[in-house]
């Protein structure tokens, strides 16, 4: 008898960074190998909105107003490795939250029992101390399930476009 | 650090010095102009100046950050002006700026335009970044020294890949 896949369902955390398109190709192949469900998972920053709003960076009409434009960019990335997966015949179940990054995403992990998180390359933290500019690193941390970090483009290029 | 990786030395004025908030608005804006990231210098300014109007910009230690989203742009632009005498940017803490960030962003690189405002911000947390950028003696060592606070290595690629989301994506 075959040993059970130990991916099961992998959730892919999506966001605005470089990383993040070579990690959703990994992800497609690494599901499409080993017949995992693929989970997309954006969060709107909250806490960064809040730090800002309470700098006075921005005014709260401002603030409604990214808001919704995030929302609306977190759509368009989704919708982005949604047809990534459907160019290799997977689909991919998507939710777009808003909150603190690492809970939210750690959380949305629990909710599906994930197998796996796929992160895309973690950006140089801008400080220790501020750990709201590395939300990908606390992910690493607080995560329940094993983490992947997905680095070089061309492998994640060349792995995608092989399967 | 995004901001590093959208400015440029086109984009990077030193020495400005005894001239209002506003004059120094309209300078950057002609940066962002100059270095061809946008045609339509009328539209930044309006919208830049209509954010000002409902609230200065500029925060504590030393730092002001003029912003606006405006579909004259393309993509995430910011220019940066340093002064070493101070502006009245009419700040909270009543005292003059010496670094005054230009950030301009179309309606789809709200992510990315987020993350340059929290990069202006982390500057101005600490008093110690703010003397660093405004000590430096050109636009090249400026952008040198904001790569080495976002630990980038100079001569990396500037743009970000996911802006080809957007502009790829055919649900717009």
């Amino acid at each position: 008898m075959a040993p059970a896949t130990p991916l099961e369902r992998i959730l892919l955390y999506v966001d605005a960074t470089e990383g993040a398109v070579a990690a959703a190709r990994y992800a497609t192949a690494l599901g499409k190998a080993h017949g995992a469900q693929i989970h997309a998972v954006y969060v709107i920053n909250e806490r960064m909105l809040g730090e800002l709003l309470r700098a006075k960076v921005f005014v709260e009409e401002e603030r409604m107003d990214l808001e919704r434009d995030l929302e609306e960019d977190g759509k368009r990335y989704l919708r982005f490795v949604e047809r990534l997966a459907s160019a290799k015949d997977l689909v991919i179940t998507t939710e777009l939250r808003k909150g603190v990054v690492h809970i939210e995403v750690v959380n949305r992990a629990a909710e599906i029992n994930a197998s796996l998180i796929v992160l895309g390359e973690l950006e140089e933290p801008l400080s220790r101390r501020d750990c709201f500019y590395c939300e990908a690193e606390m992910i690493l941390w607080t995560a329940r399930c094993p983490v992947l970090i997905v680095k070089g483009e061309t492998i994640a290029d060349d792995l995608y476009n092989s399967i | 650090m995004v901001l590093a990786k959208i400015l440029s030395t086109q984009t990077v004025r030193l020495d400005v010095s005894n001239v209002d908030k506003w004059t120094v608005i309209k300078a950057l804006v002609d940066l962002i102009i100059q270095s061809g990231k946008s045609r339509d210098r009328q539209a930044i300014l309006s919208a830049v100046i209509d954010r000002e109007k409902r609230g200065s910009t500029g925060l504590e230690h030393g730092i002001a950050i003029p912003h606006a989203r405006s579909e004259s742009v393309s993509e995430l632009v910011a220019a940066l002006a340093v002064s070493k005498s101070g502006v009245d940017f009419d700040s909270a803490d009543h005292k003059p700026c010496h670094l005054v960030f230009l950030i301009i962003a179309p309606p789809q690189e709200s992510t990315r335009y987020l993350k340059a405002l929290a990069d202006v911000a982390f500057i101005g947390s600490e008093p110690a970044r703010v003397a660093a950028l405004t000590s430096a003696a050109s636009p090249e060592e400026a952008i040198s020294i904001l790569q080495q606070m976002g630990g980038i290595c100079p001569g990396n690629d500037a743009m970000g890949g996911v802006r080809a989301v957007g502009r790829s994506s055919n649900s717009r």
